[in-house]
């Protein structure tokens, strides 16, 4: 780690920060359901960082970087003996209501809480990060088919979970080229 | 549902400027309290292992029953922090401090947990009358295993066991980021009576640290080799209640962000012969109920790497792998033994998926379903991939079952290069559908499968074509389902060398029941 008694006047440091931030707070926030977790989630992930000060080659190795260590962050603490043993989160949709509100958008990010880790990670690089599925099959480190197949049914799940239609051979068509 | 629908749904996840800027400072104050005791912590005392003739001097100390206060002088502060997260989190764990965990197979004793703002280090006694563990150089993997994947978001760690007689000594040290490090500790000790309550660890290794290594573990009964793999690697999981696992290595592999990315499986019957080593990816293996095959054991991998199935049973005559997921249930891929090189000895089936859960049960040939008659046959036709290779779906043509709808297609793709020169292309084999059915694709020696709606069931290999060479390529598919739906794909792409993509599509075809 470098003189963190200049980290409060770290420029660097804090654009890396204000960058990344937000992102990382949704992606733990999506994994852990509620806000204390998703804070200390953000906060061990730039501790991570801070630990091991790795060097980016670009911004987007920088935020892939930040991307996987904060889903292995929420994965970790997933599993961990406590968090597995607690009761199953039934009621992260009221929690959501509580947090985002009633609008048709909190509904959604409902419905988003309670799919699979898997999915909500595709479903937001994709959608909200709006990379590719060829740089989420580089980030995420699985086959590009994979990504396909899983926000295929990522949306099948999320039309269970809303009631709404996706023609999810359609959009796995038109994203594959076919 | 649109775009913005989601990522407005994202957004209103995002943190407020209120949440951010105490975060922010919470990492300046953590790394400047880190940058602190890094400047007056006592390196050295962390890195003590207990020699054999210290080992005394701390049994001596360990019978006293006073096994935290005695470094409480010298770590002033950290004591204090310990016992107040452990009775945070865990309000038993202060009684297992220092305590044994009586069992069958030996005892053991957390001797001493050295503990500063960034380091800890926890020194173990585990002592024995078990034969087969007295005949082992090492401190058995179990606890080695259980303590790497305990301790999770640690930078630095040493392990390092001294045997005595029949006792083990133990040192770790590694490096503390969070807070759950030092919770991991303590339910470290409980948790190892779970795997020392029922199995016989035995030919036990643990090569390095984190990153690389090798830990195994017998198991005598299904419930126990679960156990020990849930202990060994929290991404290991194996489903069922009954069951035969003689052994089950696991491997990380070095991997530089997160360790419990990958492993390897290695598998043995019960006369210790390796049956197969499963690689790359995180792998949930299952070993296969049955009262007639000593052992099948499935994995499949998060990243849809392959999942080896292997058999040690020529008795084998075919085996039906119901599908299982969250919501899915009885939907089953078959594998017969007269449509694949299967019910051989050591013989692989590779199937293909994401993380999905395979429970394997063997079923007698007698009991899966037959063959029948040739059913309806696919439009065949002609389709020019490129300039340079020229492609013609021969035949293709499906069987049909007696009851519900299943069928397995064939199509043979004549592929002749007219390029004039040598050249290769890859042949990408895709089987989409609307439907809820399950299928495998076969190819040659490999075998791929994938169930549920609206899934991909792929395979890709390069060939290599001479001047003018004409090759026949067979994929053969076989389908499963009670409702194939409206719409059935073949898609079939090829890429070539220059990375161009041209596609033999094949729709939509309606199967009838």
């Amino acid at each position: 780690m470098g003189e963190n008694s200049s980290l409060r006047t770290d420029k660097e440091f804090s654009a890396i920060y204000d960058r990344n931030v937000d992102m990382i707070y949704r992606i733990a926030y999506m994994h852990l359901k509620n806000k204390a977790d998703a804070e200390d989630a953000v906060q061990t992930v730039f501790m991570k960082y801070l630990n091991k000060r790795p060097e980016f080659k670009d911004k987007e190795h920088e935020k892939a970087w930040f991307i996987t260590t904060a889903k292995n962050y929420c994965r970790d603490i997933l599993k961990h003996w406590w968090t597995s043993r607690r009761t199953e989160d039934e009621t992260a949709g009221e929690r959501a209501y509580e947090i985002f509100g009633s609008d048709e958008s909190s509904e959604v990010a409902e419905a988003l809480l309670k799919l699979p880790g898997k999915y909500k990670d595709v479903l937001y690089l994709y959608y909200y990060e709006e990379y590719t599925v060829k740089e989420i099959s580089d980030i995420l480190r699985r086959n590009e088919s994979t990504i396909r197949t899983q926000l295929c049914k990522a949306r099948e799940r999320m039309k269970k979970l809303l009631k709404t239609e996706v023609d999810c051979n359609e959009e796995i068509t038109l994203r594959s080229g076919f | 549902m649109k775009r913005s629908h989601y990522a407005q749904a994202f957004e209103s996840m995002s943190p407020s400027e209120e949440q951010k800027n105490r975060i922010y400072n919470n990492i300046i104050e953590k790394a400047e309290k880190k940058e602190r005791s890094k400047k007056q912590a006592p390196k050295a005392f962390f890195r003590t292992v207990p020699t054999i003739a210290s080992a005394a001097a701390i049994t001596a100390f360990m019978s006293a029953f006073i096994v935290i206060a005695i470094q409480s002088d010298t770590i002033s502060g950290g004591i204090d922090k310990l016992f107040e997260n452990v009775g945070h989190y865990h309000p038993d764990a202060k009684t297992q401090i220092g305590g044994s965990s009586k069992k069958a197979a030996g005892d053991l004793s957390i001797y001493d947990i050295y503990y500063s703002d960034d380091e800890m280090a926890v020194i173990y006694e585990f002592i024995t009358s078990d034969e087969v563990l007295k005949n082992c150089n090492t401190l058995n993997a179990d606890i080695t295993s259980k303590i790497n994947s305990s301790i999770i978001n640690t930078d630095e760690q040493s392990v390092r066991f001294v045997k005595t007689d029949d006792k083990f000594l133990s040192e770790m040290v590694y490096n503390i980021e969070s807070i759950s490090d030092t919770e991991n500790i303590f339910t470290l000790q409980s948790e190892i009576k779970n795997i020392y309550g029922e199995g016989i660890p035995t030919d036990s290794t643990f090569t390095t640290g984190k990153y690389k290594g090798k830990c195994t573990a017998s198991a005598q009964t299904f419930k126990n080799a679960n156990d020990i793999c849930n202990e060994y690697y929290p991404n290991i999981n194996i489903n069922g209640s009954t069951g035969i696992i003689e052994k089950i290595t696991v491997t990380p592999f070095e991997t530089i962000i997160d360790t419990s990315e990958e492993c390897s499986i290695s598998l043995y019957d019960q006369n210790g012969c390796l049956i197969k080593n499963i690689k790359d990816g995180i792998f949930e293996p299952i070993p296969m109920k049955t009262e007639q095959l000593n052992m099948i054991v499935s994995g499949i991998s998060e990243y849809s790497k392959p999942v080896l199935v292997s058999f040690t049973d020529e008795s084998l005559e075919g085996f039906r792998v119901p599908y299982s997921s969250e919501n899915d249930t009885g939907i089953y891929i078959d594998l017969f033994k007269n449509t694949a090189k299967y019910g051989q000895l050591n013989s692989t089936t590779i199937l293909s998926g994401e993380n999905e859960h395979y429970l394997m049960t063997y079923v007698p040939y007698a009991e899966a379903p037959e063959i029948h008659s040739e059913g309806q046959t696919i439009p065949a036709g002609n389709f020019i991939n490129s300039d340079d290779l020229n492609i013609t779906v021969q035949n293709s043509f499906i069987k049909k079952y007696d009851s519900s709808f299943s069928g397995k297609l064939y199509v043979n793709c004549i592929i002749k290069n007219s390029s004039g020169k040598r050249c290769s292309t890859s042949l990408k084999n895709f089987f989409v559908t609307d439907a809820d059915v399950s299928a495998y694709y076969i190819n040659d020696q490999k075998h791929y499968a994938e169930c549920g709606s609206s899934s991909f069931i792929y395979d890709e290999e390069t060939l290599i074509f001479d001047k003018d060479e004409e090759k026949t390529v067979r994929m053969e598919y076989k389908i499963l389902s009670s409702d194939i739906g409206d719409k059935f794909y073949l898609v079939t792409e090829f890429r070539n060398e220059d990375e161009s993509i041209d596609i033999i599509r094949l729709e939509p075809t309606v199967f009838e029941n």
